[in-house]
């Protein structure tokens, strides 16, 4: 049971993307025992040292962490006015920001849930990263409208809550107040599923710890787990349930996000494609991270036959399905402005083209319609160092996808009169750095001390497979 | 504490080899588990199988991973869970429901473009967030009571073979209390079940939590109860000091009260004394005569009477039936007390004559009719429809609208009277001045004797008499 150290293994990757007739091909490759299994998803929280990269990536993050906090120390103490928001684009990068974070959740629990619905075992190896994936982004996503509203100390203001010298009470036909309810309610949800999903890994931990410390911290997150066959019972019936509750909960928060814009007037946001829309490119966007943040990861760590090429690829062509899905709303976009003859939603589709912000929409076809058709080619889907990049592309794309609607269509509505241009200051551009920064050292810290991979969940689908394949004289004894 | 990697611990030996965070099994204790351990799922399937077979209750497979079927090999019944997330679920629904009813509709109603106080459209959002949310949580919550979980400590955590069981080997667990249990009987069927290895875990001496552990949560806990404390001590008691501010709001701003002193003027007062040609706030209106129509100190006057002066025109539909011949008598109006000028707060002018003429014309007129004896086209028209709830306007020359008092008159223009609605948000005081002055205009010309005609003016009269 002894550690393995990936430099002990062959680090070339496995080809399971083979499509054979008549035979399932591999969920994991190096037919990985269950003992192996453990051994390399505990390496990466067991080993004295991880890699130098993680510690200069470390670095570089909690850096960009510490200067979020100046920026948003400054803010607080400053107002709102150190941004570049003002008429007429009040929404700037801060609603920018939270869209685009909330966003980056949603691959992950559409990995944990939708995929778990349809028995697509090949998520077990994934699911992980993208859940932890999911709450950090959530968390950046959450400070942004928190700090947005300028006096941080009163945001207890939007919850209905007991005690209330007010006598007021928040606006339940307002969207803004909806997206309150759906974000915190996603915020939770993700969280129990995230934790629950871990408890019979943070028992592997516990069960591996080699110091006091390491064995009480993780016994009490275990919460005693035994892995008795009574309690999976009910485990794996309240995982199933936590997964059709997340999955239509997934879908809605993004639909709510969305209806904050959908229900205003402005021309370019109240449409009713909004949602579908919103929803697809939110998942585009939330594979699109998990591809960053796996494809250095998978290395880093070692973990190369737990999350295969064959893993890597399949998320690769749903972005290839969903960026395409996103490119055909664009373009529905325009065909209704036309054929709906609003000549205040023809200008502004116009003017998202042509108009002043003609890069900013540009760079966000570029990045998110054409960019990902590479993947229709095998070579690219399957070349770590191709998908690294186009989802790079992805990320900036879905970003500028959230800054062309916001700004363009807040920067130029019906009067010409109130038109502006809205440019960020510097603190704007720092605070989102900032956010990137928050979000890869939360992530850096889960590698180190968090089970990266399912553990029990692949162990449970490699004996399936295991079990559909070979164990033909199992099957004749039934 | 010595830390034992777990890879050192040799597995096979047969004791209750100790890893270094596990307190020993202390073999006086007596025996509460027997647990065999198994290489491969298939292997504890078919071994549960057997056990629960033979009858024994109190057991339990314990594997790194669920394996299917062991469900019907252990004869687990199926668990009561999905009623806790459904019952969770709908009572979030209702809790949504009321919440957003009583709070919108119910404690602080507030209407905005006429859109229904609680619609369910506009609620489904919040409803369908808090099912997910109730049914979320007690998903987890209820399948952590249910397993009843947490766990902190199980006689099974002694064995360090047990330690195997979140890795790659599979364990059965036959409790001691269970009523077929027999010692050498139970190990023997594990044995004969083709268990690699069997081993008893005794019951645990009892290990309470470290002394310095337990100091610490409990000095922590009452540590975190004293800034509450403070919080809902000061919350429920009055103070003559300032309120302690940790975020200065704009409730406290730097500005000077009343009474107090200053060193930006030089006669170091903070209340400034009123500069000539203004106005100050709240006082723009203070003049009774030129707003009201009333004498100095009319306002107490109307105060005494404890009816406000909109209240007053209610009335006086009372007052106009006492005037119409044979109706019963009615109680003295109250209006008829109240001390109203007689003259005109402002300067006559030919050109406010001139004013007033126009806004009579374009306001009075249609009911008044021109000349105000209340032929107005409006009123033809009410007449020949006889809808029976026309009031006639009554002619301004009769005796009682002559003599009236010029205040009580601006009044009736301001609030209304009988049928005729209050103009006073349409016409701006000084054009109601106008006005009255082109009434009395009108009023006098009904009752002028012929000298008070200019000689020269006089040809034009076309009724005189010669």
């Amino acid at each position: 049971m002894a550690a393995i150290s990936p430099t002990m293994l062959d680090v070339v990757d496995i080809d399971n993307t083979i499509e054979t007739p008549g035979r399932r091909s591999e969920l994991v490759t190096r037919n990985s025992s269950y003992a192996e299994i453990t051994d390399s998803v505990c390496y990466a929280a067991e080993s004295p040292h991880p890699p130098l990269a993680w510690y200069v990536a470390f670095a570089i993050s909690t850096s960009l962490t510490m200067m979020l906090g100046l920026m948003v120390t400054y803010l607080l103490f400053t107002g709102i006015g150190v941004w570049g928001n003002n008429s007429p684009v009040f929404w700037a990068w801060d609603i920018v920001n939270f869209v685009f974070w909330v966003g980056i959740g949603h691959a992950g629990t559409l990995i944990s849930a939708i995929l778990f619905l349809f028995r697509q075992n090949w998520r077990t190896s994934i699911n992980r990263a993208a859940e932890a994936m999911t709450i950090f982004a959530v968390v950046c996503a959450g400070m942004f409208p928190t700090i947005h509203v300028g006096r941080i100390w009163v945001i207890y203001y939007l919850i209905p809550y007991g005690p209330n010298q007010h006598a007021i009470w928040p606006q339940f036909r307002s969207p803004l107040l909806w997206d309150v309810f759906a974000v915190s309610t996603y915020a939770t949800v993700s969280l129990l599923f995230w934790y629950m999903g871990m408890i019979p890994d943070l028992a592997t931990f516990r069960d591996r710890a080699t110091t006091r410390w390491k064995y009480n911290l993780y016994g009490l997150l275990s919460l005693g787990w035994t892995g008795s066959a009574r309690h999976w019972h009910r485990y794996e019936r309240a995982y199933l349930l936590l997964a059709a509750l997340a999955t239509p909960l997934v879908l809605s928060v993004h639909t709510v996000v969305s209806f904050d814009f959908a229900t205003s007037q402005i021309p370019g946001w109240h449409t009713t494609i909004f949602p579908p829309y919103f929803v697809a490119g939110a998942i585009f966007g939330g594979f699109g991270m998990v591809v960053t943040l796996l494809v250095p990861a998978r290395a880093l760590f070692g973990l190369e036959h737990l999350i295969t090429l064959r893993h890597m690829e399949n998320m690769n062509k749903v972005i290839l399905a969903t960026g395409t899905i996103v490119g055909y709303a664009y373009a529905m976009e325009f065909f209704i402005a036309w054929y709906g003859g609003n000549p205040y939603e023809q200008f502004a589709f116009t003017n998202r083209m042509f108009g002043p912000y003609a890069w900013a929409y540009w760079t966000m076809i570029a990045c998110n319609v054409i960019s990902p058709q590479v993947f229709w080619f095998k070579k690219c889907r399957t070349s770590p160092l191709v998908m690294w990049i186009v989802s790079i592309f992805v990320n900036i794309g879905m970003w500028f996808e959230r800054f062309v609607i916001v700004v363009i269509s807040l920067s130029r509505d019906y009067l010409p009169s109130s038109w502006g241009y809205y440019s960020p200051t510097w603190v704007d551009i720092l605070t989102l750095i900032g956010s990137f920064g928050l979000f890869t050292t939360l992530f850096l810290l889960f590698c180190r001390f968090l089970p990266i991979v399912a553990m029990a969940e692949v162990k449970g689908v490699v004996h399936q497979h295991n079990h559909a394949v070979g164990h033909h004289e199992h099957d004749a004894a039934h | 504490m010595t830390s034992t990697p777990h890879d050192e611990a040799s597995p096979g030996t047969g004791e209750a080899a100790v890893r270094g965070v596990a307190p020993a099994a202390d073999p006086k204790q007596p025996v509460a588990y027997v647990l065999a351990e198994y290489s491969t799922p298939e292997a504890l399937v078919k071994a549960a199988r057997q056990v629960y077979q033979q009858g024994y209750t109190k057991f339990d497979a314990h594997s790194p991973f669920p394996i299917h079927g062991i469900d019907d090999a252990m004869g687990i019944k199926f668990t009561r869970l999905p009623w806790f997330t459904f019952v969770a679920g709908g009572l979030g629904i209702i809790t949504a429901t009321l919440l957003i009813y009583y709070t919108n509709k119910e404690w602080y109603p507030y209407l905005i473009s006429g859109k229904p106080l609680f619609s369910i459209p506009s609620a489904a959002p919040v409803m369908f967030e808090l099912m997910v949310l109730f049914a979320a949580i007690t998903t987890l919550l209820g399948m952590l009571a249910l397993n009843r979980l947490p766990l902190f400590t199980h006689p099974l955590f002694q064995s360090t073979r047990f330690q195997r069981v979140t890795n790659d080997k599979f364990f059965l667990s036959i409790d001691a209390r269970d009523p077929k249990y027999k010692s050498e009987k139970t190990i023997q069927l594990l044995t004969g079940l083709g268990a690699e290895y069997v081993e008893t875990c005794h019951k645990e001496a009892s290990a309470p939590l470290p002394w310095a552990f337990r100091t610490a949560v409990f000095l922590g806990l009452l540590l975190a109860m004293v800034p509450v404390s403070m919080v809902a001590w000061k919350r429920s008691t009055y103070s003559r000091e300032p309120r302690i501010r940790v975020i200065f709001d704009m409730v406290s701003q730097p500005k000077k009260k009343t009474q107090t002193t200053s060193t930006l003027w030089q006669d170091g007062r903070a209340m400034r004394p009123w500069v000539e040609g203004t106005i100050a706030k709240g006082e723009l209106k203070a003049d009774d005569a030129f707003y009201r129509g009333l004498k100095p100190g009319g306002l107490n006057a109307v105060a005494a009477t404890t009816v406000s002066m909109t209240n007053l025109v209610a009335n006086q539909d009372g007052a106009a039936a006492a005037a119409t011949p044979g109706a019963p008598a009615t109680p003295p109006d109250p209006l008829d007390k109240l001390p109203w000028i007689e003259n005109f707060p402002l300067e006559v002018t030919p050109e406010l004559m001139k004013r007033g003429q126009e806004r009579y014309n374009i306001y009075c007129a249609t009911c008044h009719g021109l000349g105000g004896v209340g032929n107005g086209l409006v009123t033809i028209r009410a007449i020949e429809l006889a809808e029976g709830t026309w009031v006639p306007p009554v002619t301004f020359h009769s005796e009682g609208l002559r003599k009236q008092p010029i205040g009580r008159m601006f009044h009736s223009i301001s609030n209304g009277v009988r049928k005729m609605p209050g103009y006073g948000d349409q016409i701006p005081e000084r054009d109601r001045w106008a006005i009255l002055l082109y009434v009395r205009a009108l009023q006098k010309s009904k009752y002028a004797p012929l000298s008070d005609v200019p000689p020269e003016k006089v040809n034009q009269l076309t009724d005189v008499a010669p």
